[in-house]
């Protein structure tokens, strides 16, 4: 899974841990989705997108296996 | 306020179990080997917490929470992977007090010894697991 937070973070130009404190979870978590790493849940997911002004769609490309 | 609250006590607490271990190393004199073993277990320990409590202040300092949903999976995997090592733990020393003493004759552990060390070992257990999983993002 890869995601566009980097990018649209970037683009409201918010860093890690403004990000964290908005969505309300540690900095490392927001560094893990970033990376790929760690797939959230449903909630967190909503959180963020609705966070950086976007779709879990537009926030999250799954690449079929 | 209950986050900064856990803190301090975690805090607290490690730096009592620090300043029991010093004085008894104080007036303990002539230390067994086991005692040693323990002594080093009670440093990581000690030494793990105290990190992971100055990680946390820093996180509440900084406005972010302590706690999430990631943190939570590390917590149960590493509390899981922890409870299945200490199981192990306690059978291996069966084998030792039995097995081991019988074919090769070690000395073997007395009930005190057994649960000192089944305590202290699977409190590293859990912080080296906790450590781990903490730097592998999906677990």
């Amino acid at each position: 899974m890869k995601t566009r937070i980097k990018e649209l973070r970037a683009r409201h130009n918010l860093t890690q841990e403004d990000l964290a404190r908005k969505v309300g979870v540690r900095r490392e978590t927001i560094l893990f989705l970033e990376k790929g790493k760690y797939n959230p849940s449903l909630k967190l997911a909503h959180d963020i997108a609705k966070a950086l002004e976007t779709t879990i769609d537009e926030l999250f490309i799954f690449e079929d296996a | 306020m209950k986050e900064k609250i856990l803190i301090a006590l975690g805090l607290g607490v490690s730096a009592l179990v620090a300043i029991s271990v010093l004085l008894y190393l104080s007036v303990a004199g002539n230390l067994e080997k086991i005692e040693y073993i323990y002594f080093v277990l009670i440093a990581v320990i000690v030494a793990g917490s105290t990190i992971l409590f100055l990680k946390k202040t820093k996180a509440v300092k900084a406005g972010l929470p302590v706690d999430d949903e990631l943190a939570k999976k590390v917590a149960w995997k590493a509390g899981y992977y922890t409870y299945i090592a200490t199981i192990w733990l306690a059978v291996s020393i069966l084998w030792y007090n039995g097995l081991g003493h019988d074919a090769f004759g070690f000395t073997p552990l007395t009930v005190e010894m057994t649960v000192g060390v089944i305590v202290l070992v699977s409190g590293v257990i859990f912080l080296g697991l906790a450590a781990y999983f903490n730097q592998q993002g999906d677990i």
